[in-house]
């Protein structure tokens, strides 16, 4: 919306101007003319149809594809980019006003081009006819289509055929327009308006057999054009409807009158007439801005009708080619001309050439203006231009010699420098030739100057010579001149005499040379002009570096660093406003002098610089510098020698400034073409990236100049100069922001400007999730680690305390229990006295097991195995083998039993057993004296039991409990047994012997596969 | 010595070669008879009752019944009962707590049978016998180190290797609280860590295990 609002704008400002132009000033003067051929880069010399799309693209239809151009760069989309365009020639294009552009071909159907993306329309759409000759956009916005075979309108995204029924006939529309009452006006193998969905049909009289129409054109004031095979109709607006028509249907159509009348008769009349004098195909109609009508011919070049005025543009000369195909005006303000050959823009310009007859390239070139109205070129000859016509000219004293420059001294006197062949000075009736002979240090002159004391100073290609009364004194290097090949000379307010040479420059005063920081500083440069303003500033245009100012001691310095157009200066002028002109190979630039000093006081801004360049009428033209004087202030302008003639632009000359909109064109990652319609992500391995960006100027794009910088990375703005593109490479992750901005050298203050955001996406490893990620999980380690720390610190201690606890538990428990117990038997034999007594033998025996029991535990303590639970013993074997060791030591038999099934039991319930067992043999070897001891183990489901039985002297068991003397063992026995919460019991009888039963609960580990059996035989 | 006149001793211990050996020394002597065994303070009680003997030798490692809880149920009965400790325990708080609870003698096992005779004669004789080993390590015994009910139901559960947490969790308690806890009792001890903490009370006879 703001776009077209803007464009409307411009267009009406456009409009508002346009009546100070004149479609009679179409003439060498006023327009510039520049022709795009193969050679210059377009795909095809057949240019059949132009179109502006919003963004300012300038797009293009030729017959090799659709051409995108910005002014400099063209782009060209055909079936081998774009799928969508199967056909290569484009026969017309539409930029709708949403932006789109929409492309008709020849035999492929549409295509529409819209925010980058093209979309063609088939047969499948309603498109039933692929050669589209017209898209047309009318005021209410509605799309028509005009084909080879129908009339269509856009509906949505489908095709809709209009023509063809009762209301619209049967169409091959070659031209569609609407007219001021908003009619459509549909033409081709038929002419019809049609208004409120019903078409009228008119018929143009004249050959009615060849007309087929090509071209439409409506004016605002109602007069209709139509272009056909056979010429030009018109039909002058009456206001309301055109009436002469006869509705679609109606009988007796075909009214028109047909006049043969060779005069441009425009009678107004509400039908067509045929327009006298313009015979052949009308391909093309157009009007300017400035109202004119551009009428194009297959084969007849171009007519332009302004004010009755028929002016004819033809080839050579004009225009490429005879055929012209396309009218196009674009937003600046250009015309364009599609050509069989190659296209053509025409452009108003303030600069004018004046073409010298039969001119060739020459090595030199001078412009001298002589007086208010003559004009003296110098070239491969001699010019006088006298009323914008240049003549050779021969001066009557010096026949057939090449002239090199002109100039008239204050007396009126004519100085020739010549090619070689010195000077001729043409005093009135009387021509005085000078040469080395004469004194002349050099046949070939580069320059003259008069000096306030009206001597003449002549500069050659060897030195200079002063002319003085008759007189010469010749200044070469060897008298002080810093070099022999002179360029330019000035005197200055002082009188000093400053000479420019190919090395740098001199300076004289009377006939001194004087050194000081200027001719210090630029003894190397190629000084090819020199210049003092009313300041008293010197400046000095060089050939290779930029422009110098020499001011109160202060040598100042100007280069296309700070917005010179070039750093070529041929020559430096200065008009009565302070604007200098300096020309240059590029052409001529303007620049005021107040700039130039403000830049060399202070620095910084850049200039502002205006363009009269190649593009302005100068192209394929040299510029010449070098040879004085290479350039010449007139009251109405400036004049520089060119090889195409002298130049002139006009003082007044403003150049269109405003800056053209820069857009990015294309963001190239790694080679890969992005879309940039919004933020730009590149991937970790993304490596680099290109801008291409563009401000479309097709009036001068040599005047545009951009500046960019990478928000993020650059610091400063990069000075690009005309550069277009620029690319980054390995970025650090991050967000970024690329800006580029573009300004005309013209006004380098007003600027436009894009910008794109931008992020370059790390590694993952660098991104900053993965990182805190990482510190999080190397927190979450640490801790894991310390807490991993703490509970092993902590299962440590345990395991400490435990492994503490249990060796002073079983310290306790055996060791010192046990030495306790063994210390309190000792003891009491000890407190027995010496008297040999049973009491004392049974402490003894009973300590002495003890200790043996008590080093047992102790021995089993330290490995931690009498309380491992875990541990199984296979309780059989274990009692049979103690048994056995028993038997052996007491010399008594015992016989041993199992019964049930063998099993093991913890190791620590084992032991126990064990001890217990130990106790009840040892009682009954020891006390009982038995013939033999039976030890039976009866494996039961829940319950182990152990019986030892002998046949020995038993004894009273009443005594057992309270006695306190001997059989403690019992005691023991049974509350070892109690512990294991089993049962005890024992009978014995003063000679039967004794039987010691105990059960225990069991708890079997598992069933064990040996068996022992049988009895164990003590050996005797 | 008529044998009425005789000292008439209980021995409770539950291990009976001890019994058997002490037995041994004291029947050994003509001034004194054992009248009973008991292997557990329960049994003594009973046996206390039954035959009211002279001097009572009391171990405090027993099943059951702790031989502290022995001679205050003893005492209690009889105040006057004349109660030796025997045991092999000699931290200063199971002394201090057995002499609290009103025994007059405390000895060793492991000592002469000299001390033992002398032990039972002294305290028949209605004196203390507290050998000088005993009396040094009371004599070091610190007196603001007394622990609460609540620091040792702590420490307790800290000799079992439990985490605050569990302590916590055990005594119903924050673990905010058992930490404070544990360093009251580290500081009352004069532990550097628990481990010590543990090692000391376990020294002390202030637990047992």
């Amino acid at each position: 919306m703001n776009k077209r609002l803007r464009t409307l704008l411009l267009l009406l400002a456009v409009c508002g101007l346009a009546p100070a132009a004149h479609a009679s000033d179409i003439g060498p003067f006023n327009y510039t003319r520049r022709v795009w051929q193969v050679q210059d880069g377009l795909a095809e010399d057949v240019v059949q149809a132009f179109a502006q799309t919003a963004d300012r693209y300038f797009w293009i239809g030729t017959t090799a594809g659709l051409v995108r151009f910005d002014g400099a760069e063209f782009v060209t989309y055909n079936s081998r980019n774009v799928p969508a365009l199967t056909e290569k020639s484009i026969f017309c294009l539409l930029a709708d006003r949403d932006g789109g552009l929409w492309i008709g071909t020849e035999g492929g159907g549409l295509v529409l081009y819209r925010d980058g993306v093209f979309r063609a329309f088939s047969l499948g759409d309603g498109l039933t006819n692929a050669f589209v000759r017209r898209v047309y956009q009318d005021s209410r916005g509605t799309i028509w289509i005009g084909t080879d075979g129908g009339l269509f309108q856009v509906s949505g995204k489908r095709i809709v055929r209009v023509d063809n029924n009762a209301n619209i006939p049967m169409l091959a529309v070659h031209a569609i327009r609407e007219d001021a009452q908003g009619g459509i006006w549909a033409g081709g193998s038929r002419l019809v308006r049609i208004e409120n969905g019903k078409a009228r049909e008119y018929h143009l009289r004249g050959e009615l057999s060849e007309y087929r129409v090509k071209s439409i054109l409506a004016e605002k004031n109602g007069t209709v054009w139509v272009g056909t095979v056979s010429g030009l109709y018109r039909m002058p607006g009456g206001g309301g409807t055109p009436g002469r028509g006869l509705r679609y249907g109606d009988p007796g159509a075909g009214t028109l009158r047909g006049r043969k009348s060779h005069r441009a008769d425009f009678d107004a009349g509400p039908e067509f007439d045929a327009v006298s004098g313009i015979h052949g195909t009308v391909r093309a109609l157009w009007q300017g801005l400035d109202g004119a009508l551009w009428i194009g011919m297959i084969g007849q070049g171009a007519i332009v009708l302004g004010e009755g005025r028929m002016t004819p543009l033809r080839s050579p000369g004009w225009l490429p080619s005879n055929t012209v195909l396309n009218f196009f005006g674009d937003f600046e303000g250009n015309i364009w001309i599609g050509t069989q050959h190659g296209m053509l823009r025409l452009s108003k310009t303030v600069v004018s050439t004046i073409p010298l007859p039969g001119a060739a390239d020459s090595d030199f070139g001078t412009v001298y203006g002589d007086g208010d109205h003559d004009l003296w070129m110098a070239s491969s000859r001699l010019f006088l231009v006298h009323n914008g016509t240049a003549r050779p000219y021969t001066f009557a004293g010096a026949p057939g010699i090449r002239v090199r420059n002109v100039f008239r001294d204050r007396d009126g006197t004519l100085w020739l420098g010549t090619d070689g062949a010195g000077v001729f000075k043409n005093g009135p009736g009387k021509v005085r030739h000078f040469t080395t002979r004469e004194g002349l240090v050099n046949n070939y002159i580069r320059a003259f100057l008069q000096s306030r004391d009206a001597s003449i100073w002549i500069a050659t290609d060897e030195g200079i010579s002063h002319w003085q009364n008759g007189k010469i004194t010749s200044y070469q290097p060897k008298d002080g001149l810093c070099y022999g090949n002179e360029r330019a000379m000035l005197e200055d307010a002082a009188g000093d005499l400053w000479i420019g040479t190919e090395r740098g420059i001199s300076h004289m005063r009377g006939n001194v040379f004087l050194h000081d920081v200027a001719t210090d500083k630029l003894q190397n440069e190629k000084v090819w002009s020199i210049h003092q303003d009313e300041t008293g500033g010197l400046w000095f245009g060089t050939r290779t570096n930029g422009l110098y100012r020499w001011k109160s001691g202060r040598l100042a310095h100007f280069t296309t660093a700070d917005g010179l157009v070039s750093d070529s200066i041929y020559q430096i002028l200065e008009d009565g406003r302070h604007y200098f002109w300096m020309s240059g190979p590029d052409g001529v630039s303007r620049v005021r002098r107040e700039d130039l000093d403000g830049a060399a006081e202070h620095g910084g801004k850049r200039l502002a610089v205006t363009l009269f360049g190649i593009s302005q009428g100068i192209e394929m033209t040299e510029i010449y510098g070098g040879t004085q004087p290479s350039g010449f202030l007139a009251s109405d302008g400036v004049w520089f020698p060119s090889s195409q003639g002298p130049i002139h632009i006009s003082s007044d000359a403003g150049a269109g400034t405003e800056p053209p909109p820069v857009a990015l064109d294309k963001v190239l990652v790694d080679g890969q073409e992005r879309s940039f319609n919004s933020d730009l992500i590149l991937k970790p391995n993304n490596r680099k990236i290109q801008f291409n960006y563009t401000a479309v100027s097709l009036r001068s794009p040599e005047g545009i100049r951009y500046r960019y910088k990478l928000e993020g990375f650059d610091r400063e703005w990069t000075e690009a100069g005309a550069q277009r593109q620029v690319s980054y490479t390995n970025l650090s992750p991050g967000a970024y922001r690329f800006r580029v901005v573009a300004f005309n050298i013209a006004d380098p203050a007003s600027t436009t400007s894009t910008a794109i955001g931008m992020r370059q996406e790390p590694y993952f490893y660098r991104t900053p999730w993965f990182v805190i990620c990482a510190v999080l999980i190397s927190i979450a380690l640490i801790w894991i680690s310390h807490l991993r720390r703490l509970r092993e610190l902590r299962l440590r201690f345990n395991a400490v305390l435990e492994e503490r606890s249990r060796v002073a538990r079983e310290m306790h428990d055996t060791l010192i229990q046990g030495c306790v117990s063994v210390s309190t038997l000792l003891e009491g034999v000890s407190s027995q006295g010496d008297a040999e007594g049973e009491e004392r033998s049974n402490l003894l025996n009973v300590a002495r097991a003890q200790l043996h029991l008590t080093l047992d535990d102790a021995r089993r303590a330290l490995w931690n195995l009498r309380r491992d639970a875990t541990l199984s013993s296979e309780v059989g074997p274990l009692l049979f083998s103690m048994a056995n060791e028993i038997s052996k030591e007491s010399h008594t038999r015992i016989s041993c039993q199992t019964s049930g099934k063998p099993y093991s039991i913890p190791t620590a319930q084992a032991r126990e057993l064990l001890m217990v067992t130990r106790e009840a043999l040892y009682n009954s070897v020891h006390h009982s004296s038995p013939s033999v001891v039976n030890l039976r183990i009866s494996f039961g489901k829940t319950r182990l039991g152990v019986e030892v039985a002998d046949d020995g002297k038993g004894f009273d068991t009443e005594a057992i409990r309270d006695s306190s003397n001997g059989h403690y063992g019992l005691i023991g026995m049974r509350e070892r047994i109690e512990k294991m919460k089993g049962e005890f019991a024992i009978e014995s009888r003063r000679g039967s012997g004794t039987r010691l039963e105990f059960t225990v609960p069991c708890n079997p580990v598992f069933t064990s596969k040996s068996k022992v059996e049988g009895e164990v035989e003590a050996a005797k | 010595m008529k044998p009425d006149d005789r000292i008439r001793i209980l021995i409770v211990d539950d291990h009976p070669i001890v019994r058997m050996g002490i037995n041994a020394i004291i029947n050994a002597r003509t001034d004194m008879v054992v009248v009973a065994q008991a292997n557990s303070a329960e049994e003594a009680l009973k046996l206390f009752q039954q035959h009211k003997p002279d001097v009572t030798l009391m171990d405090l490692r027993l099943p059951g019944m702790s031989g502290v809880d022995g001679i205050r149920a003893i005492r209690l009965k009889t105040p006057k009962a004349r109660i030796v400790v025997l045991t092999t325990y000699e931290g200063d708080e199971d002394i201090h707590q057995a002499l609290k609870s009103g025994a007059q003698g405390y000895l060793i096992k492991g000592m002469s049978h000299g001390d033992l005779i002398e032990a039972i004669r002294r305290v028949h004789k209605g004196e203390y016998f507290v050998p000088r080993p005993i009396a040094d390590v009371l004599a070091t015994r610190t007196f603001g180190a007394q622990l609460t009910p609540r620091e040792k139901d702590v420490l307790s559960l800290l000799v079992e290797g439990k985490s605050n947490k569990e302590i916590g969790a055990g005594l119903s308690i924050s673990e905010t609280t058992i930490k404070s806890h544990v360093s009251v009792i580290l500081m009352k001890l004069g532990a550097a860590d628990r481990t010590q903490a543990v090692v000391i009370a376990l020294q002390r006879g202030i637990l047992h295990l």
